[in-house]
């Protein structure tokens, strides 16, 4: 019926980054497993972030899906891991009594990639040219106080 | 959209054919949740069970319809979902528990009843009618019993 449902899988070193957001459908999560488990295999990837902070609603079909899709993943060599899962959906699943068996489930995008073994590596407060994570860091925060007036 | 809700006196019905109805039957509930205010958990506990029902008769019936009506009085929100398919013949076996579904999880009408504040259902060879009700506002119970 609508054609508006794409799936977006963004390469990401050797993951893939599976966003999802607004109400998945049924026929949109059936696209989303068959994308996901070709792009594995086109791109030999290592790991599949499907973030789900956008989502509106998880059902038990939904869920069903993704661990299916976690699985066949797996048997190709990919791990899944699901971030992003608001609170009250968490609880509601919880409710249900919904397990997400077999697939790894983190807060965060940051914790997923983690997960995969992608951490960030920070540049020393030393190298001032970069003064942006400096600042994302709070580190100039601290300077500006230790250098503060005494 | 040519399945768009109809409203029959004070309640909204949308008629659910396949599963391509099923976002419609959400978008309506959580318009229905706005309406009187419900939003978190609460929604989301109402937008599942919804889903869940909807699916079902999608899925088992070949067709059916799922009625929204806010009773303000009681501050209720009360969902039904209804069809004409071939019934439930092993309801016991599932509402205990004990059924292992092929098709799915197997969690639709065992979750429903749990988040449900009310949760009603019959079943015969003419189809299948689950009545759901979910509480708004400051009232604890669907029957006022507390003194
Ligand atoms: N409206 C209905 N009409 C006929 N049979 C139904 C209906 N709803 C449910 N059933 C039957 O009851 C069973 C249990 O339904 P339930 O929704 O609990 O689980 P499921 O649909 O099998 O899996 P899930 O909902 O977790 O995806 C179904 O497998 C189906 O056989
Ligand atoms: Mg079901």
């Amino acid at each position: 019926m609508d054609d508006i449902n794409y799936v977006t899988c963004i390469p990401l070193w050797d993951c893939l980054l599976v966003p999802l957001h607004g109400d998945v459908s049924d026929t949109h999560a059936d696209q989303l497993v068959t994308e996901v488990l070709e792009r594995i295999q086109k791109d030999e990837s290592f790991g599949v972030l499907v973030d789900l902070s956008g989502v509106w609603t998880l059902d038990s079909h939904l869920c069903a899906t993704l661990a299916r899709l976690a699985l066949a993943a797996r048997m190709m060599g990919a791990k899944t891991v699901l971030s992003g899962m608001k609170p009250e959906i968490a609880m509601t699943l919880e409710a249900m009594g919904i397990e997400l068996r077999g697939i790894e489930t983190v807060a965060t995008l940051e914790d997923a990639l983690g997960s995969m073994g992608i951490t960030r590596v920070r540049r020393g407060p030393d190298q001032d040219d970069d003064l942006l994570s400096q600042d994302l860091f709070g580190v100039r925060e601290r300077e500006r106080e230790l250098g503060g007036p005494r | 959209m040519n399945d768009a809700a109809q409203r029959r006196d004070d309640e909204l019905v949308v008629p659910i054919r396949n599963e391509s109805d099923l976002n419609h039957a959400r978008m309506v509930t959580r318009e229905t949740c706005k309406l009187v205010n419900v939003r978190g958990y609460q929604a989301q506990k109402i937008v599942t069970t919804v889903s869940e029902l909807a699916r079902n008769i999608a899925r088992y019936a070949s067709g059916g319809r799922v009625r929204f009506r806010v009773d303000a009085t009681e501050e209720h929100i009360i969902i039904v979902a209804e069809d004409d398919g071939p019934g439930i013949s092993n309801l016991d076996e599932i509402l205990a528990g004990d059924y292992r579904s092929r098709t799915g999880l197997g969690r639709g009408l065992l979750g429903s009843r749990e988040l449900a504040d009310h949760f009603h259902i019959e079943t015969s060879a003419a189809g299948t009618i689950v009545t759901t009700a979910f509480r708004y506002g400051g009232r604890k119970t669907w029957t006022t019993s507390t003194t």
